[in-house]
C-alpha cells in the first residue's frame, strides 16, 4: 500500500468518526433554531423564537448549575488545595490510605452516593429540600480531582527543597505556603477548578436523584424537556448547554496541558 | 574577624534508627572562617550541614551553638543562616531580583532600601542586568549565583553552602570554583561549605574537616592536609597519595617491583604513601624499584603516568619538565625516603 493511499484512508477514517460524533449534536442545535423542525429548517426558517422560551422556563436552572458549579468550586478549592499540599508533605501510608478514601466517590456509582446522602440526611427537611443538599453531593464527587490535580502538579516540581530554601531565608510556614507552594501549584488549582466546574454543571446522575422541583439543574431541567417539551425547546435548551460547556471545556483542555509542561524544559 | 562562631557539641544523627549517619561530632568554625567538609558521596556532610542549618535535629546530647546561643531547638527559620542548596532551590515562579530579595521581603524590609540591598548584593556576585530575567532563562553559572546572592542578601550569621558547584558543567567549574573562592573572601562571613572534590575544597577552604563514613578524620589547613595527612584515608583521598605495600624487612620495604629503602626504624608499618610528584623517573639499570609505563596523560604543566609492576595497584606519577617515557616502556623509579608518608 503506498503513503498515500494509507493516508487518504486515515483520513476518511478520522473524518468518518469526527461526523460520527459532530453530526447528530449538530442536528440536535440547529433543530432549537428551526421554526417548525417537522417542516424541515429550509422550508420553516430560522428563528430564536425557542431559545427565549427555554430562558423564560428555565433559566432558574440554568442559574442554580451556575451557583452550584461557582459554590462547588470554592469549596473544593479551600479544602481540597490545602489537602493536597498535605497529602504531598507527608507522603507515607496514611497520607495514602487518606488519598484512597478521598478518591472512593469516584468508583461509587452515582445513584449509590446519593442514596447515602439521602439516608444519611433525607431526614433534615431544610436542608434535604434547598440547592445546599445537591451542592453537597457535588462537593463529595469533584473534590479528588481537585485533590489529585494540585497533587500532581506538586509532584513535579520539589517543593520539599523549595520550601527549605523558603524558611532558611527566613519565612514562616504560611509564607511557605503563599509564596512558594500556591503559586508553583496554579496550573493545576486552574485545572482542577475547570474540570470541578464543569463536572459540576454537567452532573446528572447523582443531582437526578437528590434534586426536588424545586431544585432542578441544568442536566435534571435538560432530562426534564425532553420528556414533556416539544423537540424544538428540547433542541433550544441543549444549545444553551452547549454555549456554557464548550468554553470550559476548550479552556480545561489548555490549563491541563499547561499543567503537564512543568517542570519540563521550555 | 566579624561574624559568628559555629559550634557543634556532641552532633550525631541516626536515620530510622539504624542509619547512622553522623557519629557524635565536635567541631567549631571561628568567625569568618571559611571551612570545608571534604568527603566522597555518602559520608554525612549534607547531614552535617543540615544540622548546622536547623532542617535536622541532633540525637539527642547534641548541641548546635552561634556564639554562645544554644540554636538547637530553633527553627531554620530563626536562626538567621543563609543556605545554598546543591539543586540551588531557586522559586520558578519569581525573577532573579524576587529571588534575590525574597528573605528581605520576609523580613519587612521593602521599599527603597530593599532595592538597594538587593542591587548591591547582585553587584557584588555579578549578577548585574539579569534582574528581570527568569530563573529558566539563566545559565548553570548565573543560577549557582544567584542562589549565592539570594542566601547573603539578608546577611546571615552563618553562611551554608551543599557542594555549589557540582550541578556545573566541568568545563565552567574551574572558573567558577575560583570566583566562588573570592566571592567569599570578599564576604568576611562565617561560612561552612560541603564537597567531594578535593581541589575544590583546597581552593576555597580556610580550613578542612576531611570526613569518611560519619566520622571527621582530620580537620587543618589545606597545606598541613596535603604535608602532614594522619590518617591513611586523608592520604588517599587528599593528597592523592599512591599506597605501596609489602614486607618489611630491616627498615627496606620489599615490594613486587623491587625493595624501597625507608629509613624507617623501630615499628615498622606494613605500607606507606608516596605523593605522585615526588616520585622521579630514572634508568632501570640502576634502579632498585621498576615497573612498566601502561598509561600517560600530557597535561601540560606536566604529564600523568600509570606504571604497573611496582605495587598491587599501580603507580600514579606526576612528571614535571623531564620529557616523559612512552606506554610499554620498562622505567626505574626514584622515591626519597625523606617524602615518605607513614603512620
Ligand atoms: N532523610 C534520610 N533518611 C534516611 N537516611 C538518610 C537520610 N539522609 C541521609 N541519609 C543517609 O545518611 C548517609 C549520609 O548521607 P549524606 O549526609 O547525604 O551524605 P553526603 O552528603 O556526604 O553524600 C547516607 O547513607 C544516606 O543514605
Ligand atoms: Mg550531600
Amino acid at each position: 500500500m503506498s503513503r498515500r493511499s494509507a493516508f487518504v484512508i486515515q483520513f476518511s477514517v478520522t473524518l468518518l468518526a469526527c461526523a460520527f460524533l459532530l453530526v447528530p449534536a449538530i442536528l440536535s442545535i440547529l433543530a432549537g433554531v428551526t421554526v417548525n423542525y417537522f417542516q424541515g429548517i429550509v422550508a420553516s426558517g430560522v428563528t430564536l423564537k425557542w431559545v427565549g422560551q427555554v430562558w423564560e422556563l428555565y433559566s432558574d436552572t440554568i442559574w442554580r448549575s451556575m451557583g452550584i458549579a461557582f459554590g462547588c468550586l470554592i469549596i473544593t478549592a479551600i479544602i481540597g488545595i490545602p489537602a493536597a499540599y498535605g497529602l504531598n508533605r507527608f507522603p507515607g501510608r496514611i497520607s495514602r490510605i487518606v488519598e484512597e478514601f478521598v478518591s472512593l466517590p469516584l468508583s461509587i456509582p452515582g445513584l449509590a452516593l446519593a442514596l447515602a446522602l439521602l439516608q444519611l440526611y433525607g431526614t433534615i427537611k431544610g436542608f434535604r429540600l434547598s440547592s445546599w443538599f445537591i451542592l453537597v453531593g457535588h462537593v463529595l464527587y469533584t473534590m479528588p480531582f481537585m485533590i489529585r490535580s494540585v497533587l500532581a502538579v506538586f509532584s513535579t516540581i520539589d517543593l520539599q527543597s523549595l520550601e527549605e530554601g523558603a524558611a532558611s531565608l527566613g519565612a514562616s510556614s504560611w509564607q511557605r505556603f503563599k509564596d512558594i507552594a500556591l503559586p508553583n501549584a496554579w496550573p493545576g488549582i486552574l485545572a482542577g477548578a475547570l474540570t470541578v466546574v464543569t463536572l459540576s454543571i454537567g452532573e446528572f446522575n447523582l443531582t437526578w436523584m437528590l434534586h426536588t422541583p424545586l431544585t432542578k439543574t441544568l442536566p435534571v431541567g435538560l432530562a426534564d424537556s425532553y420528556a414533556s417539551m416539544r423537540l424544538e425547546i428540547a433542541s433550544a435548551y441543549t444549545l444553551v448547554f452547549f454555549v456554557m460547556i464548550v468554553p470550559l471545556l476548550a479552556a480545561m483542555l489548555w490549563a491541563s496541558n499547561k499543567a503537564q509542561s512543568i517542570g519540563k524544559p521550555s | 574577624m566579624t561574624g559568628t562562631e559555629l559550634q557543634l557539641l556532641g552532633c550525631a544523627k541516626t536515620f530510622g534508627g539504624k542509619t547512622k549517619a553522623l557519629l557524635p561530632t565536635d567541631l567549631v568554625v571561628k568567625p569568618g572562617e571559611i571551612l570545608g567538609l571534604l568527603g566522597p558521596s555518602g559520608c554525612g556532610k549534607t547531614t552535617m550541614l543540615r544540622i548546622m542549618a536547623g532542617l535536622e535535629t541532633p540525637d539527642a546530647g547534641g548541641k548546635v551553638l552561634f556564639d554562645d546561643e544554644d540554636v538547637t531547638k530553633v527553627p531554620i527559620e530563626h536562626r538567621s543562616i543563609g543556605m545554598v542548596f546543591q539543586s540551588y532551590a531557586l522559586f520558578p515562579n519569581m525573577s532573579v531580583r524576587q529571588n534575590v530579595g525574597y528573605g528581605l521581603k520576609v523580613r519587612g524590609i521593602d521599599g527603597p532600601e530593599r532595592d538597594g540591598r538587593v542591587d548591591e548584593v547582585m553587584a557584588f556576585c555579578r549578577l548585574e542586568g539579569l534582574a528581570d530575567r527568569a530563573i529558566d532563562q539563566l545559565s548553570g553559572g548565573q543560577r549557582q549565583r544567584v542562589a549565592l546572592a539570594r542566601a547573603v542578601a539578608p546577611r546571615p550569621r552563618v553562611l551554608l553552602l551543599d557542594e555549589p558547584l557540582s550541578a556545573l558543567d566541568a568545563a565552567l567549574r574551574d572558573t567558577l570554583r575560583d570566583e566562588l573562592a573570592m566571592i567569599l573572601r570578599g564576604l568576611s562571613m562565617t561560612a561552612v561549605f560541603v564537597t567531594h572534590d578535593q581541589s575544590e575544597a583546597m581552593a576555597i577552604a580556610d580550613s578542612i574537616a576531611v570526613m569518611k563514613a560519619g566520622r571527621i578524620e582530620q580537620r587543618a589547613a589545606p597545606e598541613v592536609l596535603y604535608r602532614d595527612p594522619q590518617t591513611d584515608f586523608v592520604a588517599s583521598f587528599v593528597g592523592g597519595a599512591n599506597r605501596l605495600a609489602g614486607r618489611f624487612e630491616d627498615g627496606e620495604l620489599h615490594l613486587d617491583g623491587g625493595t624501597l629503602k625507608t629509613g624507617i626504624e623501630g615499628n615498622q608499618p606494613d605500607h606507606i604513601f608516596i605523593r605522585q610528584e615526588d616520585i622521579q623517573i630514572s634508568s632501570p639499570d640502576v634502579s632498585a624499584l621498576r615497573g612498566t609505563v601502561i598509561g600517560r596523560v600530557y597535561l601540560g604543566t606536566h604529564t600523568k603516568l600509570t606504571i604497573a609492576g611496582v605495587s598491587e595497584t599501580p603507580l600514579v606519577v606526576s612528571l614535571q619538565g623531564a620529557t616523559a617515557p612512552q606506554i610499554g616502556e620498562i622505567v626505574g623509579l626514584d622515591i626519597p625516603a625523606t617524602s615518605l608518608i607513614h603512620f
